[in-house]
């Protein structure tokens, strides 16, 4: 009965358009009715949701957030763009694998698709629809790739799972590594057989060849923009600082090149990005307070355990169960961003996974991997409307040409879910 | 939101009144960012001070409550709108109102039990800062009133001054910083 | 449904209400004190009550962190929790849990807090919050010091950087010793020792072991600088709707699961230092000229105590009277 108030007061909520932040409140507040008694007090909602905002680890997301912003003010995502151009843009559909690999690039950057596909898209769409690409083709190949970006770390997505599941934010940034260079493999892959078509992409290349002291000085302006994703992992693996203060070097760093080495920073940018990351900040965790509010809830009125319970029958049988666990959070990224999909799937799924000793980290890896796929899937897919409006494409134009990747990258995430060394062995290199 | 500064004289002081919002939060985010990296700094000559630690807790909460006020009025918190948008215009007023009431009911359960805890807490302080815990409970009724506040507004704009839903849905639309620099408006960051 | 009364006559005569309550700690079963929770207060209170009273342990921080769980059992949200020192700012008396170097051993401080002093205590407290009643003391654990570098003797602290958990007397201890203090929570600890942005931290063994700091640290210096103590707290609207009778089985039960919590704990002790010895750590014991030495260091901590809590010289002088 409790339960049933609960389930059915959040898809409600979530459904008839309430801000999923309040919707997860409303569920709380409900649940907390039926409750009654002690459980129905509002000071549990108040104090809920400031814990669930009054966390250290937390800051990494603001600092990434910022670091993002003031990347693409400071004219490092273009430099980026330039430096893979110098090395595979003469191939049949060249400025494809350009995409692709500046994709990877501005990914060890950035720790959003969203936010990589606004930055990267408005550049690179119409980069590639005036050489004579097909532009539905560009729009979808450049939304499809940029989702390595919550992958390779830094990675918003995985800061909040390494939250809710108490794993180290360090090993989840290791872990993504690999998925993030199998998922460029495959965005290449398929890009391969589609430019092989007719009329997808010009049968001469038209862009002109930089001269070698161009490619120079290109090249070496874009190592300063590539130094940082250095630096960053650098410092995470030998300790001199954690991956909250990583963002913070991660911000640093991007003002004193995008100032210094570019000048292309002005007081006036670097307040737009403060004032933007500030804002972004707060809606994500106010979302992030409500799920800590409505999972007290969740808690006491016993649904965790409940799922462990029907699901008990698969804690023998760890693939099964990864499946079927993908399989509900692929329907739930059918219609879900990723950020409230993973609060809210977290502390459901994880006392099922450590029942069957599933290592939580890779388990979040993978996970991850399957809420970022939601991005791109219809009927709601953030990066596919921001591919749309930076790339200036018709939604109902971008979802057929996204299949081939989509299809091949959830088969991929389906592989990685049977087969756990494909992510544990890397994580072990990387010292995860 | 030009849109909304017609007709009303008050407009423009509201709207100052939050860009002013808006740099406070820009500010907390940088003194987070400073003690942070101070923190980095200082450790590697061995030094370190624990206040720190304690007042980018206190901006980073006063960040996100704040900073959630002012994405309540621009309308940026994260929602599906499938429905509202394919609702012909009588439903769309229904159903922002029932969407508005939900709204201002958990806001104020959050303001009643903030003020609770802020009354309940007025004799604690935080460890190194001495911060009164009753201003930080506080933050929590400051968002709850805020919404309701805005919330009541939308109303009003709705039921009295007849504005489309739509429109008052989508006030993010006419953010002036969405322009060509490759601003991410709603959401984007996030996911 | 924590408040579910019903007014229904038992069989026997009996016109007790049934209760659910909930307690809540913030750690994991492996711990002495959530241990007792289960196996003593859970099961004494349903069978002593017949089963009128039922009882829901939450481990783990499920029902919210220290503050929280402290402030839920001020509200009425919870019905029971275990908390350390949450409220020692406004209860300056409840310091004495982070008093350092109390105690001559485990064993004396388990006499004085399963004693005669934790009622004085106990009554001051439910003056100063008269909302909840603090009914028993359990162990939290004797701390100890760990490092990736060579910690064997007093004199090995200065230079090292270790972290301290955001409280005063923590940190004053640190830094009188020579080393270098930084806040880093509990949950991004394992990491900052494994990848060396701090070199070492001071807890007790049981959470050097719960933790798997042995993964990442070398030395362990068995200092028992504070023998801190865990605080069974229960609201004291639920305990007045409770018959006298089911008071007196919470009473008790209280009493009995601290008591289980402190010879658990003493007896943990020797098996959590092999564990760690036989995960490869370097354990040294504290002498007593050790102990002498940092006693000494640590005196303008020590002193600062004193100056600023009037009550701390009687109720110390009480302790150090306990047998
Ligand atoms: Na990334
Ligand atoms: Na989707």
């Amino acid at each position: 009965m409790i339960i049933a108030v609960f389930i059915v007061t959040m898809l409600v909520g979530i459904l008839i358009g309430l801000p999923i932040a309040v919707a997860l409140l409303f569920c709380a507040v409900c649940t907390a009715m039926a409750l009654g008694g002690g459980d129905a007090n509002p000071t549990i909602i108040a104090r809920t949701l400031m814990q669930g905002s009054d966390s250290v680890t937390m800051m990494a997301l603001p600092f990434f957030v910022l670091a993002g912003e003031i990347m693409n003010r400071g004219g490092l995502t273009k430099r980026i763009i330039a430096f893979c151009n110098i090395f595979i843009g003469r191939v049949r559909g060249g400025l494809g694998y350009v995409t692709i690999l500046a994709c990877l690039m501005f990914a060890s950057l950035v720790g959003s698709a969203v936010a990589a596909c606004a930055a990267l898209g408005a550049i690179l769409i119409p980069m590639m629809a005036n050489s004579g690409y097909n532009r539905e083709k560009a729009a979808a190949l450049t939304a499809s790739a940029n989702l390595v970006a919550p992958i390779m770390p830094p990675s918003v997505p995985m800061i909040v799972y390494g939250i809710s599941a108490g794993v180290s934010i360090k090993s989840m940034f290791m872990g993504g590594i690999a998925p993030a260079v199998y998922l460029t493999i495959i965005a290449c892959a398929v890009w391969f057989f589609v430019s092989r078509k007719k009329g997808v992409v010009p049968d001469t290349n038209t862009l002109p060849r930089p001269t070698f002291k161009e490619a120079v000085k290109i090249f070496f302006s874009g190592l300063w923009a590539l130094l940082l994703p250095v630096i960053i992992l650098l410092g995470l693996h030998s300790g001199y600082f954690t991956a909250t203060e990583a963002g913070v070097i991660a911000c640093v760093y991007a003002i004193l090149i995008g100032t210094f080495v570019y000048r292309e920073m002005k007081i006036k940018d670097l307040m737009k990005a403060f004032v933007s990351a500030a804002k972004m900040s707060a809606v994500v965790m106010f979302l992030a307070a409500a799920a800590n509010c409505a999972a007290y809830f969740m808690t006491i009125s016993r649904i965790p355990q409940l799922m462990t319970e029907s699901l008990s029958g698969l804690v023998e049988r760890p693939t099964l169960l990864m499946l079927v666990l993908m399989g509900i959070v692929f329907v739930v990224g059918l219609a879900m961003d990723v950020t409230p999909s993973i609060l809210i799937l977290t502390p459901i799924m994880l006392p099922l996974v450590k029942a069957a000793g599933i290592d939580p980290v890779y388990f979040g890896v993978v996970f991850v991997l399957m809420n970022v796929l939601g991005l791109t899937s219809p009927p709601v897919g953030p990066v596919l409307n921001v591919a749309c409006a930076t790339g200036k494409v018709k939604m109902d134009k971008i979802i057929m040409p996204t299949m081939p990747y989509f299809i091949a990258q959830t088969g991929l995430c389906l592989l990685l879910a049977a087969v756990p060394p494909l992510v544990e062995i890397p994580l072990k290199w990387f010292g995860g | 939101m030009p849109k909304k500064a017609e007709g009303h004289g008050s407009a423009t002081i509201i709207d100052k009144l939050f860009k002013g919002l808006e740099v406070v939060i820009a500010i907390f985010l940088g003194v987070m960012i400073f003690f942070t990296f101070l923190n980095v700094v200082l450790r590697q000559f061995g030094l370190g001070f624990a206040w720190s630690e304690e007042v980018t807790r206190i901006c980073f909460i006063y960040l996100v409550y704040l900073g959630s006020i002012i994405a309540a009025r621009e309308n940026r918190h994260l929602m599906i709108d499938t429905l509202l948008t394919k609702l012909p215009p009588l439903g769309q007023k229904i159903l922002y109102f029932i969407l508005q009431g939900i709204i201002i009911w958990m806001m104020g359960v959050l303001a009643s039990g903030a003020i609770q805890n802020a009354w309940k807490n007025r004799n604690d302080f935080w460890v190194a800062t001495h911060f009164p815990v009753f201003m930080v409970h506080f933050a929590g009724f400051l968002l709850g009133a805020s919404i309701i506040v805005i919330s009541l507004v939308n109303l009003y704009a709705v039921f009295f001054k007849k504005e489309s839903v739509l429109e008052r849905f989508g006030v993010q639309s006419d953010d002036e910083e969405a322009s060509a620099d490759g601003d991410l408006g709603e959401g984007a960051g996030l996911q | 449904s924590s408040t579910s009364a019903s007014t229904t006559t038992a069989a026997g005569g009996s016109d007790e209400k049934e209760f659910s309550i909930k307690v809540g700690d913030n750690w994991g079963v492996t711990h002495p004190m959530a241990a007792a929770l289960d196996n003593v207060f859970k099961k004494q209170v349903e069978e002593k009550s017949g089963g009128k009273i039922k009882v829901d342990v939450y481990h783990d921080g499920l029902l919210g962190d220290e503050a929280a769980l402290w402030q839920s059992v001020r509200d009425g949200s919870i019905d029971f929790a275990i908390v350390g020192t949450p409220m020692n700012q406004e209860f300056s008396m409840m310091l004495i849990s982070d008093w350092p170097f109390l105690y001559r051993d485990l064993e004396h401080a388990k006499n004085v807090w399963t004693g005669e002093i934790a009622d004085e205590v106990n009554a001051k407290f439910h003056e100063a919050f008269p909302e909840v009643e603090l009914l028993g003391w359990g162990p939290n654990s004797a701390r100890t010091f760990t490092s990736n570098k060579k910690l064997t003797s007093v004199e090995d602290f200065a230079g090292q950087k270790f972290r301290m958990p955001n409280n005063p007397i923590h940190i004053g201890i640190a830094e009188n010793l020579g080393a270098s203090a930084t806040v880093i929570p509990l949950g991004e600890l394992f990491t900052a020792l494994e990848t060396g942005t701090v070199d070492g931290q001071d807890n007790g063994m049981v959470t050097v072991v719960t933790q798997n700091f042995q993964e990442v640290q070398k030395y362990l210096y068995e200092t028992n600088h504070i023998v801190a103590t865990l605080e069974i707290v229960a609201n004291s609207d639920k305990l007045a709707e409770m018959s006298e009778n089911q008071r007196q089985i919470i009473t008790d039960a209280c009493k009995a699961t601290a008591a289980q919590a402190w010879n658990d704990y003493i007896a943990s002790v020797d098996t959590d230092r092999k564990t760690l010895e036989d995960a490869g750590m370097i354990v040294t014991q504290c002498t007593a000229e050790d102990k002498a030495k940092i006693i000494e260091k640590i005196q303008p901590t020590i002193d600062k105590l004193l100056a600023e809590n009037e009550w701390a010289p009687d109720l110390i002088s009480k302790i150090e009277a306990v047998k």
